[in-house]
């Protein structure tokens, strides 16, 4: 008898120590919003942006997108008000003048870990505002001291890039700002997609001019 | 790994089950709470309810006693909102926990060598102690787990209830080395202090 209290006595402690209490057990309670900054000086000068209307999507093969196209033009707007209502000036036609960063969106439906990708030249060499000489074989400078963070399950991925001052011998495209919406995907990801980028802005101060 | 510890929680019962008949030995289940020092805040600022432990204690001698001991002690802090760090800032729910399993050999000096008196005693015991560092932020779930050295003083008592049981009160120090760094730069040490109240037989 005694040994079998003590079994259970210990099995039970056991299966305490398997738990954690109170932990978050809701797909609502895996939202979070990530922004990292370089607030040197190129941020600091910075008050002109150029907007593409093109928001790559990315997902692993064969995945089923939950965040399609038809919302492209929604997040767009949303992440332009929150510059303007920054101070920021939209330059349109990058022709005529370059403007200082270059804000891209990609919205991510799969496990990342970082602040970039590689592959982005495939995705926005396209784009005509990019200075003589930037290429393919160009990487994203990640800001000092930023701390990694992983997007997984699905992530709208904001970033803003300093066109003007481009490290040649390095090859890196300064990254000022990047923001990751990240959460589980479901039916209601969109509209909650729409409101962390305003919580993007919100807890990023430092972009008002 | 909790598998692994709950395979060696059954080998000690398994090989303490037959010292159990012997006399003179005080065996113990018991309920832990804890409450944080040094470090351990950081999972966790009030006291916890959840805790366990149990222990053997071989009466060697009138006035001492050895044996040994395992249990767990539980933080955890839960939080909402935006926490800014160096570079940047995230927004979410916020979860941290932390699981410190001792595992220790104990020895015990008692001013009283009736065992069927309230007897008090101070001791302490040594060994190692598993820690287990969680943090989780949206998706984002991170462990880090040690191995640690672990020294626990403690005062107490202990007592016989009706036929052949019995029971331990203590006030626990626990001590450990330092953890590697996990949250932050640095390595932390989760010191903290508990106190448990166990039945068992005798």
């Amino acid at each position: 008898m005694r040994p079998l209290a003590t079994l259970i006595a210990l099995v039970l402690l056991a299966a305490a120590m398997s738990c954690y209490p109170d932990q978050i057990t809701s797909t609502t309670q895996l939202a979070s919003v990530t922004t990292l900054v370089d607030s040197q000086t190129a941020l600091r000068t910075a008050h002109t942006f150029a907007l593409p209307d093109t928001i790559i999507h990315s997902r692993q093969p064969g995945g089923v997108s939950v965040i399609t196209h038809k919302g492209d033009a929604e997040i767009i707007a949303q992440i332009r008000a929150g510059l303007v209502g920054f101070g920021w000036q939209e330059i349109t036609d990058v022709a005529a003048r370059r403007p200082d960063v270059v804000v891209l969106t990609a919205v991510l439906e799969q496990t990342n870990t970082g602040v970039a990708y590689s592959d982005w030249w495939a995705n926005w060499g396209w784009w005509p505002g990019w200075p003589v000489g930037y290429g393919p074989d160009w990487a994203w400078a990640s800001p000092v001291n930023a701390i990694a963070f992983t997007y997984q399950t699905g992530t709208l991925l904001i970033t803003m890039l300093d066109i003007q001052h481009g490290n040649v011998s390095t090859r890196r495209v300064p990254l000022l700002w990047a923001a990751g919406v990240s959460g589980v995907l479901t039916a209601s990801s969109f509209n909650g997609a729409l409101t962390g980028i305003d919580q993007a802005f919100s807890q990023s101060p430092y972009l008002e001019r | 790994m909790i598998s692994r510890l709950l395979t060696s929680l059954v080998s000690v019962v398994a090989i303490a089950s037959p010292l159990v008949a012997q006399e003179k030995l005080l065996t113990a289940t018991e309920y832990s709470i804890a409450m944080p020092f040094g470090d351990t805040p950081t999972y966790g600022a009030g006291s916890s309810w959840t805790g366990a432990a149990w222990e053997a204690r071989w009466m060697s001698h009138p006035h001492t006693s050895i044996g040994t001991l395992i249990g767990f002690n539980e933080f955890h802090r839960r939080e909402s909102g935006t926490f800014n760090f160096p570079g940047g800032a995230v927004t979410g729910d916020q979860y941290r926990d932390l699981i410190m399993i001792p595992l220790l050999v104990t020895g015990a000096w008692y001013f009283n060598s009736n065992p069927d008196d309230p007897r008090w005693y101070v001791g302490g015991g040594g060994g190692l102690q598993y820690t287990d560092q969680y943090f989780q932020l949206g998706l984002d779930q991170r462990h880090q787990r040690n191995w640690n050295a672990v020294l626990v003083p403690e005062v107490g008592l202990t007592f016989s209830a009706w036929y052949a049981t019995g029971g331990i009160i203590s006030l626990r120090y626990h001590l450990p080395s330092e953890s590697a760094a996990f949250l932050g730069s640095s390595q932390r040490r989760f010191p903290y202090l508990s106190l448990s109240l166990g039945f068992g037989y005798r």
